[in-house]
């Protein structure tokens, strides 16, 4: 049980840090960046970061840790 | 969506009547080759992928080995757009009436540093090396009346394109 809320917590504050550092790079990119091409690269950035977490959270649902952990 | 397809190249800080004359950031060739590494680094883990496949054990493996992957991915995707952001937020703004140099050295690291026109005294241009000839790349050195005596843009693409276009400002200006 303890270990589950740790590890859930754990998620939580991995999941914060990237959210804010995604958040962070895309707003330096728009609101900072002089011309469109750092706009466009938000864009692109954002897109790829949403791809490649679902592919990241949908990997690690995948993983049966039973199968894994007992040995055959 | 205009804001992907046309600018006017607004910035921080423009004074009325200020029209940006040139945005220029460093030679391309310093964002490449960051970038060139992490692309390089992404393919060994391919390629180090599709030789463990081989593997008896990888069938096993392979859900948490995909994860693992994906997770690589993602952490090189966003060191390579840290590099992009910091290298699009670098740059040096002509205008009318000053040059503005922004330097973007992290997320929390931004420092301005402008120069009038009419302070100008002096504009050199090195390109120093073999390589920096063939990309035509160089330093431009400024010589200022104002406070700092000297203001140093580097690695700048066509250096002395850059130079005319301030020395012609510099003229209307004056």
């Amino acid at each position: 049980m303890i270990q589950k809320i740790l590890s859930n917590i754990l998620f939580v504050i991995i999941l914060s840090i990237y959210l804010w550092y995604t958040f962070a790079i895309v707003y330096h990119l728009i609101r900072f960046g002089v011309g469109t091409k750092p706009k466009r690269m938000a864009l692109i950035f954002f897109v790829g970061s949403f791809i490649l977490f679902s592919a990241t959270v949908i990997f690690y649902l995948k993983i049966n840790w039973q199968d894994i952990l007992i040995a055959k | 969506m205009s804001i992907f397809t046309f600018s006017k190249n607004t910035f921080e800080g423009q004074l009325p009547g200020e029209e940006t004359i040139l945005v220029t950031r460093k030679h391309w060739i310093f964002l490449v080759l960051p970038l060139f590494l992490i692309f390089f680094l992404g393919a060994m883990i391919l390629a180090f992928t599709f030789w463990i496949s081989s593997f008896s054990w990888y069938e096993r493996f392979s859900p948490i080995w995909q994860f693992i992957l994906s997770l690589i991915f993602l952490i090189l995707w966003n060191l390579g757009f840290w590099w992009i952001m910091i290298y699009s937020l670098n740059t040096i703004i002509i205008t009318n009436k000053r040059i503005i140099e922004n330097k973007q050295l992290g997320l929390f690291k931004h420092i301005v540093n402008e120069l009038q026109l009419k302070d100008i005294q002096d504009i050199s241009v090195k390109i120093i090396g073999p390589f920096a000839h063939l990309m035509n790349y160089g330093d431009i050195e400024v010589q200022s009346a104002g406070t700092v005596a000297k203001f140093f843009f580097n690695q700048l693409p066509w250096p002395e394109k850059i130079k005319n276009v301030i020395m012609e400002q510099k003229i209307k200006e004056s």
